[in-house]
């Protein structure tokens, strides 16, 4: 990992036109603003994992037809 | 049972899935005509397979926003060419299966293409049981 020393209002580029700067520190939180093209998503690390390891367990699950045809009409009282 | 073959549509996540990076050609296809349940099937691997649920077909609640990146990304000049997917996790067992509210599955049926979306917006549960929204609305 690449480490970079910087003080509040400096900055950071990666690569042409992604900009990090450090807005504000305050203990141990650190306010960091983002300036990235449209088309580049940024979250917050521990929601993106928490999505990837949801997938992960989704996706390995098969799917049993009549279980899902049985849950349905369980939860469907007028039926 | 009334399995019929649904029709099947393409569509390409040209970035994958949240874990799924590598997997970009999936199918959509609707098992069951009358509850709000398709899958998401990955053509590029047959152990890549997703149950999800149409939202709007069940719930008035569920309310999302689309970043206007989203929007860029997946080329929609109108809302009407939006499909919102959300994914059920039924790895412990149907009766506990819950759906991820927080990363619809975003799909421009017009252009084919889709991408999952991770909202910004901490009241959206990314556990929210499955039975209890279908209970609220009697599975329709």
């Amino acid at each position: 990992m690449l480490v970079l020393s910087r003080k509040k209002n400096e900055s950071i580029h990666i690569g042409g036109n992604v900009i990090v700067t450090i807005l504000d520190v305050t203990g141990d939180t650190i306010k960091i603003g983002i300036n990235a093209p449209r088309n580049v998503e940024v979250y917050r690390s521990e929601v993106f994992e928490a999505i990837q390891k949801e997938n992960k367990q989704a996706a390995s699950a098969k799917m049993n037809i009549a279980e899902l045809s049985e849950l349905i009409k369980t939860s469907n009282p007028s039926e | 049972m009334s399995q019929t073959r649904q029709e099947e549509k393409q569509i390409l996540f040209k970035q994958g899935l949240p874990g799924f990076e590598d997997y970009k050609n999936f199918v959509i296809s609707k098992p069951f005509e009358e509850y709000p349940f398709y899958y998401l099937n990955s053509t590029d691997s047959e152990e890549v397979s997703f149950l999800t649920i149409n939202p709007f077909e069940i719930t008035t609640a569920y309310d999302i926003e689309l970043p206007e990146t989203v929007q860029e990304v997946l080329e929609i000049k109108d809302p009407s060419e939006v499909a919102v997917f959300n994914i059920v996790n039924t790895s412990k067992g149907l009766p506990e299966a819950t759906v991820n509210l927080q990363a619809p599955v975003i799909i421009n049926a017009t252009k084919s293409i889709g991408m999952q979306v991770v909202l910004n917006n901490p009241s959206l549960n990314i556990r929210e049981p499955l039975k209890k929204m279908l209970e609220r609305t009697g599975g329709k």
